[in-house]
């Protein structure tokens, strides 16, 4: 007996969903393409919410921004619910294994009180905004329109909330394991003079209603000025004076903040090529905000920074502006 | 005659890419799609270029990940951290 082996093929009937057919063609789509685009339902909705009936529960119009087509904004970084997940797991693998290393190694015992002084005053009461970001992160993903939009701004908020516990564990192990530095943060948070201009800022921006302007107060200006000068210029200051090794610990923010910096740019270009309207719109939104955001990080800067560290954040965000498309403003 | 370079890849959403990849920095490729595999032929040369993936997927790629979709390969293989190339010496 001979036994005969042939290959059958089957030909696929279609190549993808019909909504991403229409967008994108008749071709096999990528995994971004079909867990991001015209997903989010758009008609037929039988209620007004009870919350804001003169609106639909999906609606365009939660923001002044006009886009014909909010799809049109796209990630750079292409990250759907799988591929994010991925990366951040990746990321978190890294960074678990150097606070381990740091942990192991009693990195943080040598450090003198005045590096401790500025961990503790400068980055500790950071996650309380953290928080804020995320809130804030939370509400655009609930009132914007689009889930490549929508998504990004949910990814974001998860992200801030990892932050914030990577301080906590920053100032846990600095506390040897105790939570007094973190109350002591917690107190300055709500009391030092010198982050009461950023607690009102993160404070004021939970109550934005537009969420295109508070995507541009939260994500573009505040942590734009932030990140910036608590993690690089802080950074660069904490290595000259011989503590490097909580670079170690921070190396999560700044990674992230590279990278996170890539869809916001491109979120914003998106948006003011499309009318001159929405840029000017934006361009008096991040006038008003980076004013304020200046105001509240000037006392900041005084707890320990080198003087001229923010002048130069803040000439490296009017250049990152510039080079989005957004050059009538100057923070 | 120059003798054909081949490299069949699983059929997956990153191989896709990196074939989309391919036929651009490889004009005169000939792709065949088959039940999950896609077989890629070139006369003489096939370059993969870290780049080219990188700005299709919007990630860094370790070129190495490729091995994972990749079901066979022929011609001489020249490995570098920025491209991977098959052809035939000679």
């Amino acid at each position: 007996m001979s036994v005969e082996i042939k290959t059958t093929t089957v030909e696929t009937i279609r190549n993808t969903f019909s909504h991403t057919r229409r967008r994108f063609g008749d071709k096999v789509a990528s995994r971004y393409q079909e867990a991001s685009f015209d997903i989010e339902s758009a008609t037929n909705f039988h209620y007004r919410p009870l919350w804001q009936p003169d609106k639909l529960l999906n609606d365009a119009t939660r923001t002044a921004v006009v886009m014909a087509d909010w799809y049109a904004v796209s990630d750079p970084r292409q990250y759907y619910y799988g591929a994010y997940v991925q990366a951040r797991a990746k990321m978190q693998e890294n960074a678990e294994h150097d606070y381990a290393f740091c942990e192991k190694r009693d990195m943080l015992a040598g450090l003198s009180a005045h590096n401790i002084q500025l961990i503790s005053s400068l980055l500790l009461p950071l996650r309380h905004a953290e928080l804020g970001a995320n809130m804030n992160n939370s509400n655009i993903a609930a009132d914007g329109f689009g889930t490549s939009v929508t998504q990004m701004h949910m990814f974001q908020a998860m992200d801030r909330l990892g932050i914030a516990q990577y301080l906590s564990r920053i100032g846990l192990m600095l506390d040897n394991g105790d939570v007094l530095l973190l109350a002591q943060a917690k107190q300055q948070w709500l009391n030092a003079p010198a982050w009461q201009g950023l607690r009102r800022y993160v404070e004021d921006t939970l109550v934005v209603r537009d969420w295109f302007e508070l995507t541009v107060a939260q994500n573009v200006v505040s942590d734009g000025l932030v990140y910036p000068l608590l993690f690089h210029k802080l950074d660069e200051q904490l290595s000259a004076n011989g503590a490097g090794q909580v670079g170690m610990l921070t190396e999560f923010m700044r990674l992230w903040f590279a990278e996170s910096q890539r869809w916001v740019d491109a979120l914003l270009k998106t948006v003011i090529n499309e009318s001159a309207g929405n840029k000017a719109l934006v361009e008096s939104w991040v006038d008003r905000w980076s004013q304020r955001a200046v105001d509240a990080l000037r006392p900041l800067a005084g707890l320990g920074l080198e003087e001229a560290a923010l002048d130069a954040v803040c000439s490296e965000f009017a250049a990152r502006l510039k080079k989005v498309g957004l050059s009538g403003v100057k923070p | 005659m120059t003798s054909l370079v081949y490299i069949n890849l699983q059929d997956t959403d990153y191989a896709r890419a990196i074939v989309e990849a391919i036929v651009q920095d490889n004009p005169h490729v000939e792709i065949q799609h088959q039940p999950s595999m896609i077989r890629i032929e070139a006369p003489g040369r096939l370059d993969i270029r870290r780049d080219t993936v990188e700005q299709i997927t919007g990630s860094p790629w370790d070129i190495q990940e490729m091995l994972m979709y990749v079901i066979t390969l022929g011609g001489n293989v020249e490995e570098e951290d920025d491209s991977f190339s098959l052809h035939w010496n000679n």
